[in-house]
């Protein structure tokens, strides 16, 4: 289901009032900037850092991305797997689970330890933790094609191919996007966790370690400022990927949502 | 006025118990005449459109048997018109109705009169490119018997077709088959409870008890005619009364 924001004027309004009651709050009780920065001084450090934090940024999407596309591709062709028949779903749909709910933190270290490219690390990382909401939905539209069409496609004589191809992954298309979209915003958090579990320094690291650096440092606007970095990120996929499936579901229109 | 015909199919002493031990037919033996629509009356869950799966090969009875005057059908050879319309929804009307042909490998090219001769027959001629949403119920229950009727199947099961709309639809709908029965000669099966649909369209009706379902009476309809007017004579009247009765016996005993 899409959140659709039919009239911006209310969340606009209470987001204006809520910036203005902050600045407010931390010029009347005079708070420190190291405990809790007021959003024009964080605005004027993400000008400042814009180089860096950008920078950071691209790098974090960029692991958020590539885990986002292989959790859809994996996470479907996984669905389409197990969908060919009982025995597989049984024997694998286990392991997937296990990959779940193990939380991510926990292996993160395992995995940078075994992957020698960091990179690939960390995309594996946010990968674990986005591919599962699409093999699950996946798995579910697929069985989810009405009975009487699947009659009708075993009385004109479907192969079991023609069924799958024509009626089961059409069905299941809606279900795939609803999946997607819950993995868009778990990919920017597996990328992120694991960045923090990684940890490295240096000139190629993401918004993550830009946050336990400023933390470190006290520098605590600059850490207002990656993490309002990351909001804009999720909040921008998951709107990028909301209008990619009503795009690809217009012929459902009517039908689905 | 019906002339004797000869069956295109027997069923002979079906019984089906399914798994979970629920008897939905018990020793069912009825003929289906050539060229006719036969009706299958008797209240829900009676085991009827069991009887009809059973016809269509989608089930199989646990005794008993089908026995084909001629050769039986082939795979895509039997129509069936289930009671919602059951179309893909992302699809517009051709498609739809093209679609047993697309499983079958038929062009597009050469499937193309077939397809547009059931769109004729079924009235929607405007409305092809028209996905289901945009049509209403009536409509969609048309383009479901378009798609059976395209590929001009022998044999056309319908499993209480209209049981989901509205009377005058129904009314509507009822009349559209008599005029499609009259252009096309094939044999139908029609699953329904109601008396009067019973009456209405068919030239013999089987009906059958509560579950376990068992054949009750098979009843033979002569009409003077089958037009909207027949539905307020008392020749129309009489015809429901006495399948009325058959039902309310095996519903006693």
């Amino acid at each position: 289901m899409t959140i659709r924001f039919k009239d911006p004027l209310p969340p606009t309004v209470i987001g204006i009032a809520l910036l203005l009651g902050w600045e407010a709050a931390v010029r009347v009780f005079e708070i420190p900037h190291y405990v809790l920065p007021g959003p024009i001084l964080i605005g004027k450090t993400l000008w400042q850092h814009a180089p860096l934090l950008f920078g950071s940024l691209w790098i974090t999407l960029e692991i958020t991305l590539v885990a986002l596309i292989a959790a859809a591709l994996g996470g479907a062709a996984l669905a389409f797997v197990m969908s060919r028949a009982r025995w597989l779903e049984r024997s694998l749909l286990p392991y997937a689970i296990v990959a779940q709910v193990t939380p991510i933190v926990a292996i993160a270290p395992l995995i940078i330890i075994w992957v020698d490219s960091a990179f690939a690390a960390l995309v594996l990382c946010a990968w674990i933790v986005a591919f599962f909401p699409v093999l699950a939905n996946t798995m579910t539209g697929l069985k989810s094609a009405d009975p009487n069409l699947q009659d009708l496609f075993r009385l004109s004589g479907a192969s079991r191919w023609q069924t799958q191809s024509w009626l089961e992954t059409p069905t299941a298309l809606p279900y795939f996007f609803a999946g997607l979209r819950i993995s868009g915003g778990l990919a920017l958090i597996g990328a992120v966790v694991a960045e923090f579990v990684a940890g490295t320094g240096g000139s190629a690291t993401g918004l993550a370690f830009r946050i336990l650096e400023a933390g470190y440092r006290l520098q605590i606007p600059k850490l207002f400022a990656a993490l309002f970095l990351l909001s804009l990120t999720g909040i921008l996929i998951y709107a990028a990927l909301s209008l990619l499936s009503s795009w690809a579901l217009r012929r459902w229109h009517g039908t689905t949502e | 006025m019906t002339p004797p015909s000869k069956s295109l199919l027997s069923i002979n002493a079906i019984s089906r118990t399914f798994p979970n031990g629920t008897q939905a037919l018990d020793n069912v033996s009825l003929d289906i005449p050539h060229g006719r629509i036969t009706s299958l009356l008797g209240p829900s869950g009676c085991g009827k459109s069991t009887l009809l799966r059973i016809i269509s090969g989608l089930d199989e009875a646990s005794a008993g048997h089908i026995e084909w005057q001629e050769d039986a059908p082939n795979t895509g050879e039997i129509g069936f018109v289930f009671q919602d319309a059951t179309l893909l929804p992302w699809a517009n009307v051709w498609d739809n109705i093209y679609l047993p042909f697309r499983i079958k490998g038929t062009s597009h090219e050469v499937a193309k009169t077939a397809v547009e001769d059931a769109v004729s027959l079924v009235a929607l001629n405007s409305f092809e490119q028209h996905r289901p949403h945009q049509l209403s119920g009536g409509m969609r229950m048309r383009v479901s018997i378009a798609r059976a009727l395209a590929t001009s199947p022998s044999l056309l099961l319908m499993d209480e077709p209209f049981g989901a709309l509205d009377e005058m639809t129904r009314f509507r709908l009822n009349d559209d088959l008599l005029r499609i029965k009259e252009t096309i000669n094939c044999t139908i099966v029609f699953v329904t409870h109601s008396v009067f649909e019973a009456v209405y369209l068919s030239d013999k009706i089987a009906v059958i008890s509560p579950r376990p379902g068992r054949l009750i009476a098979e009843k033979s309809i002569e009409l003077t005619s089958r037009d909207t007017a027949i539905r307020s004579t008392a020749e129309f009247a009489e015809a429901c009364g006495k399948t009325s009765l058959l039902l309310a016996e095996g519903d006693t005993a």
